[in-house]
């Protein structure tokens, strides 16, 4: 068994590197690292919003909600659990925001039971195994609401995406497909896939013939410069 | 993952800058070696250059010393930038420990960045290992080009572009003037090392 104290090796390692660094540091004080050092918030602004948003759906308690719930997930970037819930959160509220009338219902039972779990989890009277269950059984929940919603949503998206305004469609494109294509490789990330294969194989194809090209441009230098030797003597 | 050698109380860390072609990799790296190279005893080695451009790969090894008993030695790698130098890139991406992703902060790069976390992603991939689990920061590089007049990306929407899902600390620098290039590697360096206790755990 190793018995490296970690902890004092992290502190010992970040006292090193402050004194090290330590005339750098000071020069270039960073605004943007003390925004990263801050205390994890309360959660009283989120209670506000998910109250609103009880009372009356706006785009304005949505915009509110999806930068709450994106600066809580910075601010518990050590809670897995309650991470993970602001996620949901995060998700369920964009999901409202670009379908907005068309929301089915259980979208917001189920945004509503997961500002819930985030109070249960926040209350301290549960262990964490409890707590796991609890994430746990929300993650289900929105996955099997997930997969209802997309058979379900299969006749409206047309219209709804039609309705967007540009920002949302930024919002839907490119960037997005980075977690689901997670999703979708995770299954054989043992496997190196056929396309990387083939992408190596052209890019050593193309570093090949770019060599060879060098090779001769540097062969017709070399024999220039004979020839004009040759010349003068 | 780390190498910890138990017997010789040394640990090695790998950690890598990647990001898009001139988004300042090596820069980063040649304005720690020409301002602590003397602290860090250490010289820097680039494998194959042309012009300005990084072909093969920089590597820059130092030692932070003895703490706690062990010796702390940190190993730092670039890795080309350009899309066509693929195979390199995933090939200095071995037995990577964390990663600093540099982007430019220039209005032409959005796509690039993009493309080039996505790369990393797939390069990652292929050791599977998981982009969200590995310590990464990221580099807003480029940010004194604002004061020479250009036109830059604004931190909120490289931001969104990037750390939307990954939630990782993100600092706005410039290698050429060396504004925050020795917190990105001290925060690096941290996380790392906090890193190896969770993975032993």
């Amino acid at each position: 068994m190793i018995d490296l104290d970690f902890n004092n090796l992290t502190l010992g390692v970040e006292k090193r590197l402050d004194e090290i660094f330590a005339d750098d540091l000071q020069v270039h004080s960073p605004q943007s690292a003390k925004l990263k050092f801050v205390k994890p918030p309360s959660l009283a602004s989120l209670r506000k919003i998910i109250m609103s948003l009880e009372w009356e759906v706006t785009d304005n308690h949505l915009n509110d909600l999806l930068k709450e719930s994106n600066r809580l997930q910075r601010a518990y970037i050590k809670d897995d659990q309650l991470q993970k819930l602001f996620r949901l959160l995060f998700h369920l509220g964009r999901y409202i925001r670009v379908y907005k009338s068309d929301t089915h219902s259980y979208v917001f039972n189920s945004l509503f039971r997961t500002y819930n779990g985030v109070v249960k989890i926040t209350s301290g009277k549960y262990s964490n195994h409890q707590k796991a269950n609890i994430v746990n059984d929300e993650i289900k929940r929105y996955l099997s609401l997930k997969a209802y919603l997309k058979t379900k949503n299969k006749n409206i998206s047309r219209r709804t995406l039609n309705k967007l305004n540009t920002s949302d469609k930024s919002r839907l494109s490119p960037i997005d497909s980075f977690g689901k294509e997670k999703l979708y490789q995770s299954k054989d990330a043992s496997k190196i896939h056929y396309r990387t294969v083939n992408n190596n194989f052209m890019e050593l194809k193309k570093f090949i013939y770019l060599e060879i090209k060098k090779l001769r441009q540097d062969l017709q230098r070399i024999v220039a410069l004979i020839d004009t030797k040759a010349q003068y003597r | 993952m780390a190498f910890i050698n138990i017997r010789n109380k040394q640990i090695d860390l790998k950690i890598v800058y990647y990001g898009p072609g001139q988004g300042g990799k090596t820069t980063n790296l040649l304005y720690i070696h020409k301002n602590f190279s003397e602290k860090i005893k250490s010289r820097m080695v680039s494998i194959d250059t042309y012009g300005d451009r990084t072909i093969f790969f920089d590597f820059f090894p130092f030692d932070l010393g003895q703490i706690n008993g062990f010796d702390i030695k940190i190993q730092l790698y670039t890795v080309p930038g350009q899309t066509e130098y693929d195979a390199t890139r995933r090939l200095v991406l071995n037995g990577v420990d964390g990663i600093v992703f540099v982007a430019d902060m220039s209005a032409s790069m959005r796509r690039k960045n993009i493309l080039s976390l996505k790369n990393l992603y797939e390069n990652l991939e292929a050791y599977n290992k998981n982009i969200f689990k590995i310590p990464l920061v990221f580099q807003f590089n480029k940010v004194d080009l604002a004061q020479k007049g250009y036109p830059i990306l604004p931190k909120e929407l490289l931001a969104n572009d990037l750390d939307r899902q990954l939630k990782r600390p993100w600092i706005i620098a410039s290698a050429l003037t060396g504004k925050n290039v020795a917190l990105t590697l001290k925060k690096i360096i941290s996380m790392t090392t906090a890193n190896i206790k969770a993975n032993l755990n």
